[in-house]
């Protein structure tokens, strides 16, 4: 699913975000990206939905070299792909329905099957029942259930998300990534960068430590930190 | 007033010119509009007026004194391409319309010893754009003294008709860049408003092409509108002076045929249709390179 060969990327004001990144993911994963801030989790996600441009070596996403993506091509790219930020990025003047199948208007799906499928998400997320609130009339927790039925109400392979629970509190970031963990076994590849160690401990999934833009650990069922089995 | 109140009001002004920014934009795109077409027009009639002129030219070609074959000069002069007839103008003939010109030299016309004018061709032309070639391929003939066809009213005049195009190329650069720019910034500003619209159509895979489309959309209707605007104007201004020159100048021969107007309200419509699409699309480039 995710190929990444002696992977670096260099800022245009020369601050070195990833250097010699090699990477293998594979369909079906479900990967914790932790590691201090500025370790560039956020780059990596953003390579692998070709926000950004690697500045050195190969990134290939479900087969497709992203570095030899004409910009013509990014979209159908992407369509293929669900992205989830820490601050939801919501439309404020749209309610939860029109949130979602925003997300399905604009790469001009078939009317007839938007209903149905933004329906799905809404229903998969559990936010049915309040298909017409507007953003601001929901919790945090809510929001990013929205952003998330937004991601994947188009039957993404790969869901990308950074930083999902950073501003939500414990017990709604538990069903925040519960819910991720739900959408992982529907199908899709799941890629999560987070700061959430006891969530990352509980889970015990694949976690993949960075520090200074390096991959400094990658465990099949680890931890958020690796500190020594007596601390 | 405290600087407090004085940062809120001009805030608040801001913020209501913002708001009415597409009416800015129309209006200034029809003022630039307006002055386009008019300036259009004026080149148009200064032409049309500049060509008749030019086809009222004639080459006058004189005589060698004393040339018996006339005839044969004359069917010469016939043979150069571009020139549409040639009319004999005798010695005898040029000083009797000497002295229908001059009525004041009547007197001394009569007293002189000899004819001193010459046997003369009247050259008419077919191609009257290419006079100064043509006199010279008449001026060539064998029994041909010299010619003459004005030459420094033609070539003031073709001088004229040239500053006048590049002064209207100028102008229609400067107003299509002008509206260009005002619609603009006008849509970047809806774009930068809906900056975050943009960011989540690109992420979930939309294509440049739509999320462009409405942006070309407007800056297409605002420089339709503009310039519709600006073409009543245009029009209406042109029927009027028409008129006037009519009234007050009727030799003046001005473009006035319906083909002429609806042309003119075509371009300027058309221009500021695609000058809006180009700006509005112009605008959005901003969100959508990589
Ligand atoms: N667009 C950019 N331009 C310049 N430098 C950038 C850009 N984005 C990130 N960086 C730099 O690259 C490095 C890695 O940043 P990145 O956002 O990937 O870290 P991160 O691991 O996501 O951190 P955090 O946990 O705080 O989100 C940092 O030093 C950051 O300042
Ligand atoms: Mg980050």
């Amino acid at each position: 699913m995710i190929q990444l060969r002696g992977v670096g990327k260099i800022f245009s004001n020369n601050v070195v975000a990833l250097s010699g990144v090699d990477l293998d993911i594979k369909r079906g994963d479900f990967v914790f990206l932790v590691g201090p801030s500025g370790a560039g989790k956020s780059t990596l996600l953003s390579l692998l939905y070709r926000g950004v441009k690697p500045t050195r070596g190969d990134v290939v996403v479900n087969g497709v070299n992203v570095k030899s993506l004409k910009h013509g091509d990014v979209c159908g790219f992407r369509r293929k792909l669900g992205v989830i930020f820490q601050d939801f990025k919501l439309l404020p003047d749209r309610n939860v329905y029109n949130n979602v199948s925003f997300a399905l208007e604009v790469i001009e799906a078939p009317p007839k099957d938007v209903a149905k499928r933004v329906g799905k998400a809404l229903d998969l997320v559990g936010l049915t029942m309040k298909a017409k609130a507007r953003p601001n009339q929901l919790s945090g927790g809510e929001q990013q259930r929205v952003a998330i039925a937004r991601a994947i109400v188009n039957d993404p392979i790969l869901v990308l998300a950074d930083e999902p629970t950073g501003n939500l509190d414990p017990e709604t970031s538990r069903d925040i990534m519960e819910l991720l963990s739900d959408i992982n076994e529907l199908g899709s590849t799941v890629v999560c960068a987070t700061h959430n160690k006891s969530i990352v401990d509980e889970m015990r999934r694949r976690v993949i430590e960075m520090e200074h833009g390096k991959i400094i650990r990658d465990e099949r069922r680890g931890v958020y930190s690796f500190e020594g089995p007596f601390c | 007033m405290k600087a407090r109140s004085v940062k809120l009001i001009a805030g608040q002004t801001a913020r209501g010119l913002f708001r009415n920014f597409a009416l800015m934009a129309l209006v200034v795109v029809a003022a630039c509009m307006f002055v386009l077409g008019s300036t259009l027009a004026v080149a148009l009639n200064v032409t049309n007026i500049g060509l008749q002129l030019q086809r009222q030219v004639e080459i006058k070609a004189f005589l060698m004194d004393g040339l018996k074959d006339y005839a044969a000069v004359g069917s010469r002069i016939k043979a150069v391409p571009g020139v549409a007839d040639a009319i004999y103008i005798s010695k005898e003939e040029a000083l009797k319309r000497m002295a229908e010109d001059y009525p004041d030299y009547r007197e001394v016309i009569k007293t002189l010893p000899d004819n001193p004018l010459p046997a003369s061709f009247d050259v008419k032309l077919s191609d009257p754009k290419s006079v100064k070639e043509i006199a010279g391929a008449v001026g060539g003939i064998e029994g041909v003294e010299g010619v003459n066809y004005g030459q420094s009213y033609v070539e003031g005049l073709s001088s004229v008709l040239q500053v006048l195009w590049s002064f209207t190329a100028l102008v229609l650069v400067a107003m299509v860049f002008g509206s260009s720019i005002i619609v603009n910034n006008t849509i970047g500003i809806t774009v930068t408003a809906r900056r975050n619209e943009i960011e989540i159509m690109k992420l979930v895979g939309a294509s440049d092409g739509f999320i462009r489309a409405p942006f070309v959309l407007e800056g297409m209707i605002i420089g339709f509108v503009g310039s519709l605007l600006a073409g009543i104007g245009i029009i209406a201004g042109y029927e009027y002076a028409a008129r006037w020159v009519k009234d007050m100048a009727p030799f003046v021969p001005l473009v006035d045929a319906a083909w002429a107007k609806a042309g003119l309200l075509a371009v300027v419509l058309a221009l500021g249709a695609v000058l809006g699409a180009g700006a509005g699309r112009n605008a959005t480039n901003r969100y959508l390179k990589d």
